[in-house]
């Protein structure tokens, strides 16, 4: 019997005025548990409650009986467990595999270890290289441009060490003759500043920046970049950078 | 008394998923010896039932501590799990199925896919109605598969004494009747009155397999066996006439 939205009603075994704890006591004594002293002794005086007991207990017996009839017998059962247990050794050993060789993961199903994969975010961009190759390599080939031209070169020897340059000292590795022209303008301007000035008045002022500032990095125009003064310089530094600006250009 | 079941019993191996009801060997079965006879496997749901059960036996499983030991991944233990479990399971998956390789398939797949979801079990107490829940979701699934709720034309194991023809033809016929009657019910009633009656499972734990409420699983059971009372009942009342 089911109600109007289709949960299924009880009618109420046996009798019907029996109290829940009881009726939770008959249904297992249909299932063949043994009756407690409450129930049984309800048992004695109800008629109905004893039929229906008695009738559904047969029917229960019947079944135990059939499932007699078709157990397949102690060798079967040991059979069983032995396919059981290799399973779990194939599934290991598959996993195995995988491990190994790569690949072929729709053979086994992942195990917990394997969804919780911290790679498992790498899938879509497989998958998208194996349906659109195309445009995924032309995509990879672009990021890549990009990277070289904002990607640092390896150490500069002349930097001191730690010295980590700020973004706009970033020697780029593609220069156009514009860039390259406006440089060598500008390397040739310093170089005529420099042979112009009084010799003995860079003498004093070397000294002076030598005691002053013995270690580069503390000079306060380090990381401002070589576009601009460069008046703080040494005479020694300024040689330097332009054989630097000159040997790469 | 409805139906006559007083007749001749088969003699078997005596298999543990029988309950109560099972047979003894040489020996008339005596349903009033369940009590003593049941339960082989308790978790730590079957508090209420222990009430009215005997005391553990010292083969007595500890299906809890088995299942914690297996979860660390002893191999070991979830062997004698295998071995603890893998009858009633067969038997349950069996009434709902009928095809013994079918059968066998599923009890296999599901005991597999127990082990490697295992880290996933919540409480270690719910083990086997989880693994029926795992075996009944399988079963559900081949049966669709198969196109069919109806079963198959199963296979008797040889009995191994010899009951007089008369007991036999009686005997096989009423249990082709309840076969037939359980393809009748509907799902959720013909797996609750499977569970109750070839398992050692309590309406708590066979409410957590079938995914249903305690009480609804008593319900189900109530009315899946005076359905199949019916059914058969019916049938024989046909027969006669």
């Amino acid at each position: 019997m089911t109600n109007t939205h289709g949960v299924l009603l009880d009618d109420g075994p046996g009798c019907g005025r029996l109290q829940p704890e009881l009726e939770a006591e008959l249904f297992d004594a249909i299932a063949g548990v043994e009756p407690g002293a409450e129930l049984r002794a309800h048992l004695a005086s109800c008629p109905e409650c004893a039929a229906e007991v008695e009738e559904l207990r047969a029917m229960a017996r019947l079944m135990v009986e059939d499932s007699v009839a078709t157990h397949p017998g102690e060798h079967f059962f040991t059979s069983l467990h032995g396919h059981i247990m290799d399973g779990l050794g194939e599934q290991h050993g598959q996993e195995d595999e995988l491990l190994l060789e790569g690949g072929a993961e729709e053979q086994v199903a992942p195990s917990p270890a394997q969804a919780r994969d911290p790679w498992a975010w790498l899938e879509p961009i497989r998958a998208w290289f194996t349906l659109k190759p195309t445009l995924a390599m032309g995509a990879l080939v672009a990021a890549a441009i990009a990277l070289l031209i904002v990607w640092p070169s390896g150490d500069d020897p002349s930097q001191p060490a730690g010295y980590e340059p700020s973004r706009s000292v970033m020697p780029s590795v593609a220069l156009n003759d514009a860039e390259k022209a406006e440089l060598k303008s500008l390397a040739a301007s310093i170089q005529v500043d420099v042979t112009d000035e009084d010799e003995e008045l860079y003498a004093a002022w070397d000294e002076e920046e030598t005691s002053a500032a013995a270690d580069p990095t503390d000079d306060p125009l380090w990381g401002e970049g070589v576009t601009g003064s460069v008046s703080g310089l040494s005479s020694q530094e300024l040689e330097v950078v332009l054989a630097e600006l000159n040997k790469s250009l | 008394m409805l139906l006559d079941v007083a007749y001749p019993r088969p003699q078997s191996a005596n298999p543990s998923w029988l309950g109560g009801f099972a047979p003894r060997r040489g020996a008339t079965p005596d349903p009033e010896t369940r009590a003593r006879q049941s339960t082989p496997v308790r978790t730590s749901h079957e508090q209420s039932a222990a009430s009215r059960a005997p005391q553990a036996t010292s083969q007595e499983v500890d299906l809890d501590a088995l299942v914690t030991r297996a979860r660390d991944g002893e191999r070991a233990a979830f062997s004698q799990i295998v071995l603890t479990l893998q009858e009633p399971l067969y038997g349950a998956v069996f009434r709902l199925v009928r095809h013994s390789q079918d059968t066998r398939d599923i009890v296999q797949r599901a005991f597999i896919k127990s082990w490697t979801r295992l880290p996933e079990l919540q409480s270690v107490g719910s083990f086997r109605s989880w693994l029926f829940s795992i075996a009944l979701n399988l079963a559900r699934n081949h049966l669709r598969d198969r196109g069919s709720k109806r079963f198959e034309p199963v296979e008797d194991t040889p009995i191994a004494v010899e009951p007089t023809a008369y007991s036999a033809l009686n005997e096989r016929e009423q249990r082709l009747k309840l076969r037939e009657a359980l393809g009748e019910l509907p799902e959720r009633q013909r797996e609750v009155v499977t569970l109750r009656i070839d398992t050692e499972m309590s309406f708590r734990e066979i409410g957590e397999a079938v995914g249903c409420s305690e009480g609804s699983a008593r319900v189900n059971f109530h009315h899946g066996m005076k359905r199949l009372r019916e059914i058969v009942t019916s049938s024989t009342a046909e027969e006669r006439s």
